[in-house]
């Protein structure tokens, strides 16, 4: 298995604060990958500096063997790096079609004036995209819901058309950030079977969850961080295991040292 | 032409305006770093206080330094009125509020119009005793804005230092959710730091009045040198539109004195575009969130 | 025209094309028949309405990424001194001076845009404001090209046949109609979704592929674009231009027609300028207490109906048909 995304050394400083510091792990295809870590630990800064929403201090992203250091999240976006975010994932005013169709756009020609002017290349193309959308729909339980403003969703539905909203841009590597926070655990479970699947057609997954149950059940590899720095990685059984993971969990009061 | 004496004459201006603008970009800045919003209307309720002045001191005959605090006080109390009606539904939603205040904005303009006409009046000058200090000439006017200036300033220090809801305004600008937390009750912390906001608009709208003219208009002046003092400060900030005020007021003074007028205004806007581009917390304020 | 607006994306466009059909047949119609039966007062209004709209949706696109720029009317203000200085000093034909007047204030936009566009919200604003004024001074100050405070008088109209009213009214109605079917097909292209998106979270739509900021640079040259048009137009109409009809308070006309119309559709800012620009000409020497109204009018507008007129509309249309369906039973 080839590698697809390598992390080297990455780090930033938000006014001396190191929220990540010194980072470096490897995403290869088809894997999934936990990063797991304490409230604060650089999660989501780690997911921000590799999508590119913010420039790292240090370090250096790969992608499909391509440096993408600090190239802008859009630009990722079309090549294949997708991310969630922690909290708002929808298109609030939309409805669930519409949010699903802005997601097609990092996936489709950007051309201005083929749109604009409707010619037939574009209507055949956007045929196929709305059929695309629709069985996309399908397949995650939400066309009843398609003319739903995505507003008026319950959350766990909000959440599954996040992520319909990010597969929708066909991504090669998609991070999520807690995908599954704040949901019940049959909601948490369809959502561990659907990234599954989305492993299964071929995309790598890098996911951040506080769920021990979910992440241990889907990840192949872990990466753990502490503030700021990489505090062990590896398969998710030895890394559950690590009482020094158990410790950076339950605060510093329970070290030894 | 460089002389001491001139210099300090520039200066003396520079430092008279500078009063008035801190008084009116104290006010904005506080609305927003309480309420989060831009308050357009903020100028009108200078214009207000102006008209009020002109009632209580031309009309009812009371002492000027009598009537200003009245007039300014009486202003307060009705923009608690728009409080209530207006401001209250817009708290931390900054762009409706904003847009909200410029319908308050308009309505309080036009409302000048019809009560007071559109014709520009003045209000006959409380005191008229030049004094010579050395070479510089100071009229009792200027000695009088910038001695209520001080005033107002430290008691609005000495209120935001040491009082409880001085406290409170403190720690809702700082931090609203926390400030919740702890029980601080935000409504009458927002009330009083609008009627704090609006009657020192009023002061220096009364001010305003005395040195320059009064009409239903005047307060897109006052209005346009709070937006220049917060940006060079900060918005939302204390210090910073107190420095920010002595910026604009001096460098005003002695640019339209050597160079004009419309290059003073020239550079006041071109210093805000840099300020905003480079520092848009400001030149003394700090990076948010 | 079903066409043109793409509709068959929209849900009610299965529904009685006809009828559609016919409401765009009948609104046209009276469009160009209104100079024949309304008089030179009410023709001249009209056309007042037409050539605002212009502005209005351009200040429309831009409100549509989310931003609310205070110095749309300095953008009018520099297509309007373009046109009219080129025509009068330089003595270019009318076509070149409006063309002139769209790009120069294009020019401008994508010159100002990447710089303004950094800021975000209030600062957006505040920074607009900010170079309106600048502008507005320039107008003010450079006695010898503008005329100073005083502006330009006297200002030809684009044909000697255009002194007419009534043959205004059909340019302003072609320009106003263009624009508007311009706008409307934008938005309801693929690139007006990427706009609703942005405006509806940056970051979302920055990591769904969508170049925010180009967006925002494009959209803000072209509604900058529309307000030149409409400066020139504007211009060449009244025939005087000075500083004056450039300030912010411009600007936040254009806001207050969006905002009053509804923010949320192309038909808002339309409204709106009805509403607005209309009103005053017949409420002439009521002039301040209208303006009292439309104070009353925004608050009320941004407090309980934050889609504007349009959403009063659409609510009374539900309240009809469900009335109807009511007593249907
Ligand atoms: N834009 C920012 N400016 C300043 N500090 C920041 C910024 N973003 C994050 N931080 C800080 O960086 C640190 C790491 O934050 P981050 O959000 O990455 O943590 P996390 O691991 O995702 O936590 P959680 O599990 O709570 O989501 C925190 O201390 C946070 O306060
Ligand atoms: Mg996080």
């Amino acid at each position: 298995m080839s590698v697809l995304l390598a992390v080297q050394g990455l780090g930033k400083s938000f006014r001396g604060l190191r929220a990540v510091n010194d980072v470096s792990f490897d995403i290869r295809e088809r894997e999934i990958v936990g990063l797991i870590g304490p409230n604060g630990a650089g999660k989501t800064t780690a997911i921000n500096l590799i999508s590119g929403a913010i420039r790292p201090t240090s370090g250096v992203v790969r992608f499909r063997g391509a440096d993408v250091t600090g190239m802008p999240a859009h630009r990722l976006a079309r090549l294949g790096l997708i991310r969630t975010f922690q909290a708002t994932n929808v298109y609030a005013g939309k409805t669930v079609f519409e949010n699903v169709y802005v997601g097609t756009f990092s996936s489709r020609p950007s051309g201005f004036w083929p749109s604009l002017l409707l010619t037939a290349a574009f209507r055949r193309e956007r045929e196929q995209t709305r059929s695309r959308i629709e069985a996309l729909l399908e397949d995650l339980g939400l066309r009843d819901l398609a003319d739903t403003p995505a507003a008026d969703l319950p959350y766990g539905y909000q959440k599954m058309l996040g992520l319909a909203t990010a597969l929708a841009g066909k991504p090669k590597l998609i991070m999520l950030d807690e995908p599954a926070a704040g949901l019940s655990a049959e909601e948490a479970d369809l959502i561990s079977v659907l990234i599954g699947r989305v492993r299964d057609q071929g995309v790598s997954v890098l996911v951040v969850d506080h769920n021990m149950r979910f992440m241990a059940k889907i990840c192949n590899r872990m990466v753990v961080l502490h503030h700021g720095m990489e505090l062990t990685s590896g398969p998710t059984a030895d890394v559950v295991r690590d009482p020094r993971v158990l410790e950076a969990y339950l605060g510093t009061e329970h070290s030894v040292a | 032409m460089f002389t001491f004496a001139i210099l300090s004459q520039i200066a003396l201006n520079g430092i008279t305006l500078s009063a008035i603008y801190i008084l009116v970009a104290l006010g904005f800045t506080l609305i927003f770093g309480v309420m989060r919003i831009v308050n357009f209307a903020h100028g009108e309720f200078a214009m207000l206080g102006g008209f009020a002045l002109s009632f209580f001191y031309v009309s009812l005959g009371l002492h000027f330094l009598v009537a200003l605090p009245i007039a300014a006080v009486a202003v307060g109390a009705f923009s608690l009125v728009l409080e209530r009606v207006v401001y209250r539904r817009f708290y931390q939603r900054e762009m409706p509020g904003m847009i909200a205040s410029l319908g308050v904005s308009i309505a309080l303009m036009y409302g000048g119009v019809a009560l007071w006409g559109t014709h520009q009046r003045s209000i006959p000058s409380a005191f008229s005793a030049v004094y010579t200090i050395g070479p510089i000439f100071v009229t009792a006017e200027r000695v009088v804005v910038i001695g209520v200036c001080l005033v107002s300033l430290a008691l609005f220090y000495l209120v935001l230092r040491f009082t409880r809801i001085g406290l409170a305004m403190r720690v809702v600008a700082e931090d609203r959710i926390t400030a919740e937390a702890q029980g601080i009750d935000t409504v009458a912390t927002y009330r009083f730091a609008f009627f704090i906001s609006t009657a020192m608009a009023a002061l220096a709208g009364g001010l305003i009045g005395q040195l320059f003219s009064l009409s239903p208009f005047m307060g897109l002046m006052p209005l346009v040198k709070a937006f220049i003092v917060v940006i060079l400060g900060g918005l939302g900030g204390i210090l910073g539109a107190a420095i920010g005020g002595l910026v604009l007021g001096l460098g005003e003074s002695f640019v339209s004195t050597f160079y004009g007028a419309s290059a003073a205004q020239f550079i006041s806007f071109g210093l805000i575009i840099a300020i905003l581009l480079f520092r848009p917390q400001g030149l003394v304020g700090r990076k948010e969130g | 025209m079903a066409l043109l607006l793409d509709s068959d994306d929209a849900p009610s466009a299965r529904w009685r094309p006809l009828a559609r059909w016919a409401a765009w047949a009948a609104a046209a119609a009276a469009l160009l028949a209104f100079p024949l039966a309304a008089g030179g007062f009410l023709t001249h209004t009209a056309t007042l309405v037409l050539l605002t709209v212009i502005g209005a949706a351009g200040f429309h696109l831009i409100l549509r990424v989310g931003l609310v720029s205070l110095g749309h009317a300095a953008f009018a203000g520099i297509g309007g001194y373009t046109s009219v200085i080129l025509m009068m000093t330089f003595g270019l034909p009318w076509i070149v001076c409006f063309v002139a007047g769209g790009v120069s204030a294009a020019a401008l936009a994508l010159l100002v845009g990447p710089i303004v566009l950094r800021l975000k919200g209030v600062y957006f604003v505040l920074i607009t404001f900010t170079f309106g004024e600048i502008l507005r001074l320039i107008f003010n100050d450079w006695q010898s090209m503008t005329g100073g405070a005083n502006g330009i008088s006297h200002i030809p109209p684009p044909w000697p046949a255009l002194m007419d009213t009534r043959a205004y009214y059909y340019l302003a109605l072609f320009a106003a109609g263009a624009a508007i079917l311009f706008c409307a097909r934008l938005l309801a292209s693929d690139f007006g979704r990427k706009m609703d998106a942005i405006r509806e979270s940056e970051s979302l739509a920055e990591a769904n592929g969508i170049p925010v900021f180009a967006v925002k640079v494009i959209v803000f040259a072209i509604g900058c674009t529309l307000a030149g048009l409409q400066g020139s137009l504007q211009a060449h109409f009244i025939r005087l231009i000075s500083p004056l009809a450039y300030s912010f308070q411009e600007s936040l006309n254009f806001l207050v027609m969006n905002v009053v119309g509804g923010s949320n559709s192309l038909v808002g800012p339309i409204v709106g300028t009805v509403f607005l620009v209309a009103l005053p000409e017949f409420l002439r020497g009521w002039v301040e207490y209208q303006f009292i109204i439309y104070g009353v009018i925004l608050v009320v507008v941004m407090a309980a109906l934050p889609g504007g007129l349009v959403e009063l509309w659409q609510r009374a249309c539900r309240w009809i048909t469900s009335l109807s369906t009511r007593s249907g039973r």
